[in-house]
């Protein structure tokens, strides 16, 4: 069962640019409301969608790079990357319902 | 790839507090009526509500058609009242906004912007303040500019301009936060008058980082990647463009405030919440009471006996009992 990874500015590139498989990247902060409410959702997809997908998490307290590459201005800013690209991006929290929708879509090449 | 190479979990974010029989969400007369039962009837009370003058009685000037209140008296000190009399009874309240629930589970979990808040009971009573029209831009840069939370995004704005737009004490308390941060903060109000407490008020006005434009209101936000510009409009119909990294919105409106339900309730096909004669949802334990209902005569007394019933049925189905009890306050001597 797979879980959730966090990564750093210097891991970025190797564990979501370079990835075989398509990840989803959580930019996140610990005094962030929204993105409490969606931890427990990452978690379940990690394990849910173990070896389909890899959920990553960035801590923008800690590691901004990322962030202001991609314009990352509120978080949680959940980015949906394919091979490198960025396919689809997420801003605010969502329901579990709805953060699975937008992860099947992506799977299916929907997005 | 091995997960575990890198620092592994993420359970860090799971600040769960404390379990409560009723979490209430929203605290005007619905609410903190139905907190004054709850707590009275012995439940662990929780009210969580993000400012005085957010909602409907918080703004209204002067009240003088509920019952027993004689004297002139403005809403807000209605609903301070309400309030103090709920807190008396054990009730408890924290000042936070629900952005996010989790109904479908036994034990119920609230996720405000600055806590999580788990119950086996849940009251939603938000009432109907909320924002149907987005301004223009509003969504598009949303994330790229655009925030509703200054406790969850200030930190990108350090020594930036932004503007904050908004009238209420939850508009003035982040636009307060964000002058911890940001270079400028340019305060917009629809109206000349802010709806709230007026030492609030003198703190926003005072502040060196602040600049205050009443009777101004927010019309377009303008950027083609991230917010670079706001255009807002005067009362006497002159326009200002204000350059700004960041927009951070606070407006309220007529429709129910329901976001945070995220279609976990059903609605009506006019999108309102459909509920039994006392007051629950199509989720057992969920209940919904006040201005949040659209069927529902927009009147503080109303509200405050729909919290009544709501939280005398909860009290009920605790306690195992077939009927309501009678609040009579013999019982309790
Ligand atoms: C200008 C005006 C004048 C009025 N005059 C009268 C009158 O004279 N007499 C009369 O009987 N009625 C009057 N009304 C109607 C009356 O104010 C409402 O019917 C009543 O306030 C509804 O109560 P409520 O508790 O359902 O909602 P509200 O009073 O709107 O309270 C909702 C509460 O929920 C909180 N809240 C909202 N969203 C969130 C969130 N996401 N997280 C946390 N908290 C949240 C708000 O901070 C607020 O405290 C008036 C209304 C207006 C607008």
């Amino acid at each position: 069962m797979n879980s959730v990874i966090h990564v750093n500015d210097d891991q970025f590139e190797e564990v979501v640019l370079k990835a075989e498989l398509p990840v989803l990247v959580d930019f996140w902060a610990p005094w962030c409301g929204p993105c409490r409410m969606v931890a427990p959702l990452l978690d379940k997809i990690a394990s849910e969608y173990s070896g389909k997908i890899i959920v990553a998490k960035v801590n923008t307290d800690e590691n901004s790079q990322w962030a202001v590459n991609y314009r990352v201005q509120g978080i949680p800013t959940m980015l949906f990357i394919s091979k490198g690209q960025v396919v689809k991006t997420q801003v605010g929290a969502l329901s579990e319902s709805g953060l699975k929708n937008l992860v099947n879509d992506f799977l299916a090449g929907k997005n | 790839m091995e997960d575990n190479q890198i620092k592994n979990n993420s359970n860090e974010s799971q600040k769960a507090s404390a379990n409560y029989d009723v979490v209430i969400i929203g605290g005007g007369p619905a609410g903190s009526t139905a907190a004054i039962y709850a707590a009275r009837s012995g439940l662990k009370t929780l009210v969580v509500d993000k400012g005085l003058t957010s909602g409907a009685l918080g703004i209204t000037s002067k009240i003088v058609n509920y019952p027993g209140i004689v004297e002139e008296i403005s809403g807000a000190q209605l609903v301070e009242k309400m309030r103090e009399q709920a807190k008396l009874f054990g009730a408890e309240y924290i000042s936070d906004k629900v952005i996010g629930v989790d109904l479908q589970s036994e034990t119920k979990s609230i996720f405000g912007n600055g806590g999580v808040y788990n119950s086996r009971f849940v009251i939603i009573s938000t009432g109907s303040m909320g924002r149907g029209v987005r301004i223009q831009g509003e969504d598009r840069l949303l994330g790229h500019g655009v925030s509703y939370c200054a406790t969850c995004d200030a930190a990108f704005y350090r020594n930036k301009d932004v503007v904050v737009a908004g009238n209420t004490d939850e508009a003035i308390e982040e636009a307060l936060f964000l002058t911890k941060y940001a270079n400028q903060v340019y305060f917009l109000s629809q109206t000349e008058r802010l709806a709230a407490p007026q030492e609030l008020v003198e703190t926003l006005k005072n502040h060196p980082k602040v600049i205050l434009y009443a009777g101004t209101k927010l019309k377009e936000i303008i950027g083609e990647n991230r917010v670079e510009a706001v255009l807002a409009v005067q009362s006497d119909q002159h326009e200002v463009l204000l350059s700004v990294s960041g927009a951070f919105v606070y407006l309220q409106g007529g429709r129910p405030v329901t976001d945070f339900i995220q279609g976990q309730l059903e609605v009506s096909q006019s999108g309102c919440l459909i509920v039994d004669s006392s007051f629950q949802t199509s989720i057992p334990g969920v209940y919904a009471i006040g201005d949040v209902l659209c069927t529902h005569v927009k009147q503080v007394v109303v509200s405050a006996a729909e919290g009544a019933i709501a939280a005398m049925a909860i009290e009920k189905e605790i306690n195992g009992r077939s009927r309501m009890m009678v609040d009579w306050s013999e019982k309790k001597q």
